[in-house]
C-alpha cells in the first residue's frame, strides 16, 4: 500500500536495488579469486554445436575469433605442482597434473589435432595453441602464458603460494 | 710452509676420496649450481647437491632419479645415444603449450667423439630439425606439441649422450 500510494518509498526501494546491483557487480577481487588461476579450454575456428563461446583474440599467428567448447579440460583442481619463470611476454609455467588429468588432456588433444587449447588466467585470455600432436606424453607439461607485466607478476605469486614446493 | 701445504692438499686428497666424489668440486663461482633430484632412487631422491652441471651430478651419483629440479630455472635431465654417423633413437625432451623457449645442452660420454645434436620441435615455421654440436636455444611456435632431439657421432662404435634441457 505505502509503495504503491507513496511514490517516493518506491523510489527508494528501487534505489537501494540498484546499489545494491552496483555493489555485487564491483565485487571483482571475489569473482576473480573465484577464477582459476589456470585453465586451459578446447577451441575451434569455426562455431558447431560443441563450440559456441565466441571469443576474439588477436595472436597473429591464430585466428581473430575462436570459438570454445564450454567445460575446461585442465582447472586448478588438476595441478599436483607447478612453478614458474618470466618470459619477455609474460610467463612459463611448468605444470604437474594428476594423473587423471593428464590422460584427459591427452585424450583431448589426439581426438582434436588441428584445433587450438587456449589458456587462461583468472579467466583472463592468456594465448593459444595449435594443437600439433597427443600432450603430455607423462604428466608434466610447459606452458607459456602472455601477459602483462603487472598481471604476469601477480599470476607468478599466485602460483607459489598454492603449488610451489618450498625448498629443501 | 711447504710442510704445512703438503699436509693440507693430503688431507684434502684423502677427504675427497673418502666422500667418494671425485667429480663435483665444491661451489666456487655463481656457475655452480643447486639440484634437487625428485621421484624416488637410491640414494634417496630429493638431496640437494651443488653442481656445474646436472649431468656432471648425474655421472656423479647415477641416474635412478629420472627428474632433477633447478632453483634457478627449470630443468630436465636427459639421456640419448648417438650413432656412428647415424643418428640413434630420438629422444624425447619436454612437452609444451603456445611459446617456450629452452636451451638444450648435450655432450658424448665418449672422450673425443664429435657429438652432432639435432632439436626436433614445431617453430612459427612448422615442424624445424635445427643441427647442434653442444648447445641449441629452441623457441617453439604457439602450438601444443613436443620437443625432441637425436643425435649421431664420428665414433665407430656410437657413445651415450647426456643433455640437460633448460625453460
Amino acid at each position: 500500500m505505502m509503495l504503491d500510494s507513496g511514490g517516493l518509498p518506491m523510489r527508494v526501494v528501487v534505489l537501494a536495488v540498484v546499489i545494491s546491483g552496483v555493489a555485487l557487480g564491483q565485487s571483482n577481487p571475489r569473482r576473480s579469486a573465484s577464477l582459476p588461476i589456470l585453465e586451459l579450454r578446447l577451441a575451434s575456428g569455426t562455431r558447431t554445436s560443441t563450440f559456441t563461446v565466441r571469443h576474439e583474440q588477436s595472436t597473429s599467428d591464430q585466428p581473430k575469433v575462436l570459438f570454445l567448447a564450454s567445460g575446461n579440460i585442465v582447472s586448478d583442481m588438476d595441478l599436483v605442482r607447478a612453478r614458474t619463470r618470466p618470459a619477455p611476454d609474460g610467463i612459463v609455467v611448468e605444470i604437474v597434473l594428476s594423473d587423471a588429468a593428464a590422460a584427459r588432456l591427452r585424450q583431448v588433444t589426439a581426438n582434436n589435432i588441428g584445433k587450438y587449447l587456449t589458456i587462461f588466467s583468472y579467466g583472463r585470455f592468456a594465448g593459444s595453441a595449435t594443437i600439433m600432436g597427443a600432450v603430455p606424453r607423462g604428466n608434466k607439461v610447459t606452458v607459456g602464458l602472455t601477459l602483462p607485466p603487472t598481471t604476469a607478476d601477480s599470476v607468478r605469486s599466485a602460483i607459489a603460494t598454492r603449488w610451489l614446493a618450498p625448498p629443501q | 710452509m711447504s710442510k704445512y701445504s703438503i699436509a693440507v692438499a693430503v688431507g684434502l686428497g684423502c677427504l675427497t676420496l673418502a666422500c667418494g666424489a671425485p667429480d663435483v668440486s665444491a661451489p666456487e663461482s655463481s656457475r655452480f649450481l643447486e639440484w634437487r633430484r625428485l621421484g624416488t632412487g637410491t640414494p634417496p631422491c630429493g638431496e640437494t647437491l651443488r653442481a656445474e652441471s646436472i649431468a656432471r651430478a648425474a655421472h656423479t651419483l647415477g641416474n635412478d632419479c629420472s627428474e632433477w629440479e633447478n632453483r634457478e630455472h627449470g630443468s630436465r635431465f636427459f639421456q640419448g645415444w648417438a650413432g656412428p654417423l647415424i643418428f640413434g633413437d630420438t629422444v624425447w625432451l619436454d612437452d609444451h603449450i603456445a611459446k617456450v623457449s629452452y636451451q638444450v645442452s648435450a655432450s658424448a660420454v665418449a672422450s673425443g667423439a664429435a657429438l652432432i645434436g639435432e632439436a626436433i620441435y614445431y617453430s612459427d615455421a612448422g615442424w624445424t630439425n635445427s643441427s647442434f654440436t653442444s648447445t641449441t636455444y629452441v623457441t617453439t611456435g604457439n602450438a601444443a606439441a613436443s620437443v625432441n632431439a637425436r643425435f649421431k657421432n664420428n665414433n665407430p662404435t656410437g657413445t651415450a649422450v647426456n643433455g640437460t634441457i633448460y625453460w
